[in-house]
């Protein structure tokens, strides 16, 4: 979105045109639901991020533009989440998502990779080291992991949903790597 | 399989991505964000202030607090420049390439220098070539982020009083 009409949009949405909140809100849906989804797990994710579109909507008329748009809801979604948790008496963790459970006899199942060439195989291969290696990793830095690389969110913006400092953005990176790097290697072994 | 760089483990997670974080439907979400946005009290921007003092009070009042300030900012003599270092405990450093500016935090178990958007073709870990810093510390780690071609400077344990 250029500039000019940034600001058009952003001006009609602190005036109550809800029609121009939806379209300067819509694209930023995915990844603050992915940060919902990061801090309370899949079955509230969407409910968080209803909240703090709504804390959006009714927080925009004073929205003084010195941080990024984005950066700012982040740090609202943050703010819903932790409200989120605190009032069902939970704290940050996240439930993994477990594969579905499997019922066939062990007749019945064939070999996942059989039919995969070598390159496939390895990949898969890496892709299920890498997913085990994170499903051990403490949440606070599996959930710093999932927001840099999966999510691809700027140190900025990590540090709204987290509500951090870039610095400790950085501290947390720097450890989960390793932490990562770890565990992969233990489970190699 | 052997051990994995972290470059390929980075790839495999970006990869992945957001594949497993369901979005709602953008028609249904925003159906029901207006139902619930309807008739909902906004936070209106806050009125200019009633002006209660004259301009020459507020001149009076600004000098008073400049005065002070600058009387609070004269530092007592003291014999260990070190215990008054605190945001300071890198004393110098000299970086390999051009880059766009230097920052730095205290707040992570240590200190962290960020130096951003090294002009480097061949990023690597030399970019910082020296440092000097004040007190004692456990460890010194240098990494790079390709991603945001920056580096960062870890200093350890640093014990500042």
């Amino acid at each position: 979105m250029e500039t000019g009409e940034f600001q058009t949009r952003i001006r009609a949405a602190k005036s109550g045109d809800v029609d121009a909140f939806a379209e300067l809100f819509e694209t930023l849906r995915p990844a603050t639901t992915a940060v919902a989804y990061r801090l309370v797990g899949p079955n509230d994710a969407e409910d968080v991020v209803m909240d703090t579109y709504l804390k959006a909507w009714k927080a925009l008329p004073r929205f003084n533009e010195r941080s990024s748009l984005k950066t700012w809801l982040y740090r609202i979604a943050h703010n819903c989440a932790m409200d989120y948790l605190r009032s069902r008496g939970r704290r940050l963790e996240r439930i993994m998502p477990q594969d579905e459970v499997d019922d066939r006899d062990i007749g019945e199942l064939e070999d996942p990779k059989a039919s995969l060439p070598s390159a496939a195989i390895e990949k898969a291969e890496t892709v299920t080291a890498v997913r085990g290696a994170m499903a051990k990793m403490d949440e606070m830095h599996r959930l710093v992991l999932e927001l840099r690389f999966m999510d691809n969110l700027s140190y900025a913006d990590i540090a709204a949903a987290m509500d951090v400092s870039i610095g400790t953005v950085m501290s947390r990176l720097f450890n989960a790597k390793r932490k990562l790097q770890r565990i992969m290697r233990e489970q190699k072994q | 399989m052997k051990n994995m760089p972290w470059r390929e483990i980075e790839k495999t997670l970006r990869e992945t991505g957001r594949d497993d974080v369901p979005v709602r439907d953008s028609d249904a979400f925003w159906a029901a964000f207006k139902d619930r946005a309807e008739g909902e009290t906004r936070n209106e921007p806050a009125p200019a202030p009633v002006v209660l003092f004259p301009a020459w009070l507020k001149a009076a009042a600004c000098f008073a607090v400049i005065v002070t300030a600058a009387a609070l900012l004269i530092p007592a003599p003291s014999n260990n420049s070190i215990v008054d270092a605190e945001l300071s405990e890198i004393t110098a450093i000299e970086v390999a390439a051009a880059h766009g500016e230097i920052t730095t935090d205290e707040s992570a178990e240590g200190t962290i220098v960020w130096v951003h958007g090294l002009e480097l073709e061949d990023a690597g870990p030399n970019q910082i070539k020296a440092f000097d810093v004040a007190v004692d510390h456990s460890a010194v780690t240098i990494m790079n982020d390709e991603s945001t071609n920056s580096t960062i400077l870890w200093i350890h344990g640093m014990e500042l009083k």
